[in-house]
């Protein structure tokens, strides 16, 4: 009865062994591709965990990505508090920020929801361009602090980083509260007769999933040495971790992983192509997408 | 001390009054019918008893404390369960593991508590659901789902259990058996409120009927008091005095087809609406198709205008039209007047009229605005007004306007009558004479309220159960069906 979801903790493994391997596999540059798709699978999880389950289209993911980000790079870069603190601070402000802008819209029923987290990227946006003189501007921030010099250690790092997100968002998702949420997001009404406070269910969710996101955000800025609004706050990211998270498959936490792989690694594969790089990556999911409606984890999910 | 007491309860939609001064008890272990005809009310009672609509007035006391303002949560903590007539079961989880849905308590937990299963089997078995624990929703048949729905209502352990519609969409044979398992319920310790547009099919399973007519309780009492109460008589059934056919016209044997369904099934997922539809409409006919709630008049209609599919074949003047669109099928000079209404809320009466007149000229479309509006009167008067400001007899007849602006050769009226006070049938019934009389249309009407049926048809068709039973003339209707079916 259980078997599709074992399985798909059974991929997890499988994934999470062959990628220990990477580093004696592959040249640094390489690993380092890995140790970003490893970041950015832990934003699309982060994702999944909120539509898949609770149906709430974050289209501003990047909101509590950019505040983790922003918030832990500002601060390493005008205190003198340990980095370890500075990501930890900087993933309470991304939790905060979301829960007092963006989850109150989680009560009403329709499309809010969506459209606030779509207006909170792009104040974000702003407030990044018009308080250049803390956040960088367009130019973005370079922060002293990192992580390591060893491209290995911060591949590990990262590895063990998205393991971990992974498991946690695991046992959330096949969690009472994940069967609830799945309800909720099924027949709202029905799973309010049924006696839950849905509203309670999806604040939970999108603050596990705000944490996430946010602590992934800091850990991107502090292993690349920058914050810049291309990077963890445009819209584009957004678009990029929504195509990831479809094209992985959605509602089972490991197919994000896949798709985040296949998305960065694709990119990286391609760039000799330019600009042109992006149009194929679109079209390979498209393809994805029509063949796999699922996702990619369906192929390794038998139907029953 | 009562379980449930609701005083004065009132609940306007706009211009609508939807539930009017409306108060009853319900008594421990009780067993309460809440019945009424389609459009009546009883949905928007029930709604405001679980919370899903907050009442504009009145009182609604649950064990003796108020909870008109509480959310539905908190109601259900309180001890009322409900079973929705259409729900939305989770479709990637199996029987049982909807069931533990319920067993499961409004607590932040992240691992399933010891025994959750054995509790959810016990109840799975109790309502008969052995051979399908681990089935999910979409491999089950209709009733099964509706029992699922049942179990998952009973792991509430409620005090009152609400079941909305019960019935709906099942076989015969189902709706047997889930009435013995409802029976099979009222030995339990709480109370039940039925809520049904059928009175037969409740009468033998409770203790009191709560009879509802345009938001206003009509009758309370035994079911046979309530079944010979006149006014309920007279709701459920229309005007027993006005029997005789109103309309002089007999359209001519052997006037030419206009419309004629050869449907041999049409159904919506598990549930099988229609099988074997034949039926025929002459030019210039009035044709009734009538039937209860749920017998499938809505799901025959939905096919001839392409709202859904089915097996068989529909033709227009001998030409088929299934494969056509439905803005192809009503330029051919079909209108619809959906049950739904389906206007513009938000938009005036005149614009709502002008909406249907897109495709033609400017002045002609003045031309038969005016013309509708000599038709009714009140929608002249409420040209500004907007749609969902009317009350409900406006909005039905805001609805055939629409349908006549287009110079229709067929007009396709589906429950016209729904949820209409008496008064305002009189007014349709007036203007479906005149359309047909004088303006020389063809009609085909969809009713529940057989009397208004029968007063204007040339020819009867009746639905039960998603078959026909009868296709004949109105005299031969009279003579072998009605006074059984009225009686």
């Amino acid at each position: 009865m259980l078997i599709p979801k074992d399985r798909s903790i059974i991929i997890g493994i499988v994934i999470f062994i062959l990628l220990i391997f990477v580093p004696y596999i592959f040249s640094s540059y390489v690993v380092g591709v890995f140790t970003i798709a490893l970041y950015f699978a832990v934003f699309v999880m982060s994702w999944d965990l909120l539509f898949g389950y609770s149906g709430e289209v974050n289209f501003g993911s990047t909101f509590q990505i950019g505040i983790g980000a922003y918030t832990a790079a500002i601060l390493n870069i005008n205190t003198h508090i340990p980095l370890a603190l500075c990501i930890v601070l900087g993933a309470v402000a991304a939790i905060l920020s979301g829960l007092i802008l963006v989850a109150p819209a989680l009560r009403l029923k329709g499309p809010y929801f969506g459209l606030i987290t779509l207006v909170s990227v792009l104040l974000l946006e702003q407030f990044v361009t018009i308080f250049a003189q803390y956040t960088g501007g367009e130019i973005g921030l370079s922060v002293p602090g990192i992580i390591s010099v060893s491209s290995k250690i911060n591949y590990y790092m990262a590895l063990l980083f998205c393991a971990f997100s992974a498991m946690v968002m695991l046992v959330i998702a096949r969690s009472p509260i994940g069967l609830i949420l799945q309800a909720s997001a099924q027949d709202p009404i029905e799973a309010e007769s049924l006696g839950f406070n849905i509203t309670k269910y999806k604040v939970l969710a999108f603050g596990i999933s705000a944490l996430f996101s946010g602590l992934s955000g800091a850990l991107l800025v502090f292993y690349l040495g920058t914050a810049s609004v291309s990077l963890v706050v445009s819209i584009a990211v957004v678009l990029q971790i929504i195509i990831s998270a479809i094209i992985g498959g959605r509602r089972t936490i490991i197919g994000p992983i896949l798709g985040a792989f296949f998305i960065i690694l694709l990119r990286e594969w391609l760039q000799p192509l330019g600009q042109l790089s992006y149009v194929v990556v679109s079209i390979m999911g498209l393809i994805v997408l029509l063949f796999l409606p699922d996702g990619i984890i369906s192929l390794f999910l038998r139907k029953n | 001390m009562a379980l449930l007491e609701v005083k004065n309860l009132d609940k306007y939609f706009g211009g609508i009054h939807a539930t009017d001064n409306v108060s009853f008890e319900i008594n421990k272990n009780e067993i309460v019918g809440l019945i009424g005809p389609n459009g009546a009310g009883k949905s928007t009672i029930m709604h405001l008893l679980i919370g899903l609509y907050k009442p504009t007035g009145g009182i609604i006391k649950f064990n003796g404390e108020e909870i008109q303002h509480l959310s539905i949560h908190k109601r259900i903590k309180k001890g009322i369960a409900v079973m929705f007539q259409h729900s939305r079961p989770l479709s990637r989880q199996t029987v049982l593991e909807n069931i533990e849905l319920s067993l499961l308590e409004d607590k932040f937990q992240f691992f399933y508590k010891k025994g959750i299963k054995e509790q959810a089997i016990q109840i799975a078995k109790k309502l008969g659901l052995e051979l399908v624990y681990n089935k999910r929703p979409s491999e089950l048949a209709f009733g099964i789902i509706r029992r699922m729905e049942l179990a998952k209502a009973l792991a509430l352990n409620p005090k009152l259990l609400l079941l909305d519609e019960p019935f709906a969409g099942l076989s015969h044979l189902e709706v047997e058996e889930f009435s013995k398992l409802i029976r099979s319920l009222t030995k339990e310790n709480f109370s039940i409120i039925i809520v049904d547009h059928n009175v037969k099919a409740v009468k033998d399973l409770v203790d009191k009927i709560i009879a509802i007519h345009a938001g206003k309780i009509i009758s309370t009492g035994t079911p046979e008091e309530v079944i010979s109460n006149k006014e309920v008589k007279r709701v459920f059934l229309g005007e027993q005095t006005k029997i005789e056919n109103s309309n002089q016209k007999q359209t001519d044997l052997n006037a030419k087809i206009l419309l004629e369904v050869n449907i041999t099934s049409l159904s919506y997922n598990k549930a099988q609406a229609l099988r074997n539809v034949d039926l025929i409409v002459k030019e210039g006919q009035f044709v009734s198709v009538v039937g209860l709630n749920g017998a499938g008049k809505t799901s025959l209609f939905k096919a001839i205008f392409s709202f859904v599919n089915y097996e068989g074949d529909i033709k227009w003047q001998g030409k088929s039209i299934k494969h056509l669109k439905t803005a192809e099928i009503v330029n051919l000079g079909i209108s619809f007047v959906p049950e739904t209404r389906e206007l513009f809320k938000f938009m005036s009466t005149e614009e709502n009229l002008n909406l249907a007149l897109q495709k033609v000229e400017k002045n002609e479309a003045k031309k038969r605005i005016e013309e509708v509006y000599s038709i009714f009167p009140r929608l002249a008067e409420r040209k500004k007004q907007l749609a969902s400001t009317l009350s409900g007899g406006e909005q039905q007849m805001l609805t055939i306007a629409r349908a006549l602006v287009q110079k229709p050769k067929m007009i396709v009226l589906d429950e016209p009558t729904l949820g209409l006070a008496p008064i305002v049938l009189e007014d349709i019934s007036k203007v479906l004479d005149y359309m047909h009389t004088q303006m020389n249309l063809t009609i085909l009407l969809g009713e529940q309220n057989l009397h208004f049926a029968l007063r204007h048809s040339e020819k009867v068709y009746l639905l039960e159960h998603g078959n026909l039973i009868c296709d004949c003339t109105m005299e031969e209707f009279k003579e072998r069906i009605g006074e059984k079916y009225l009686a």
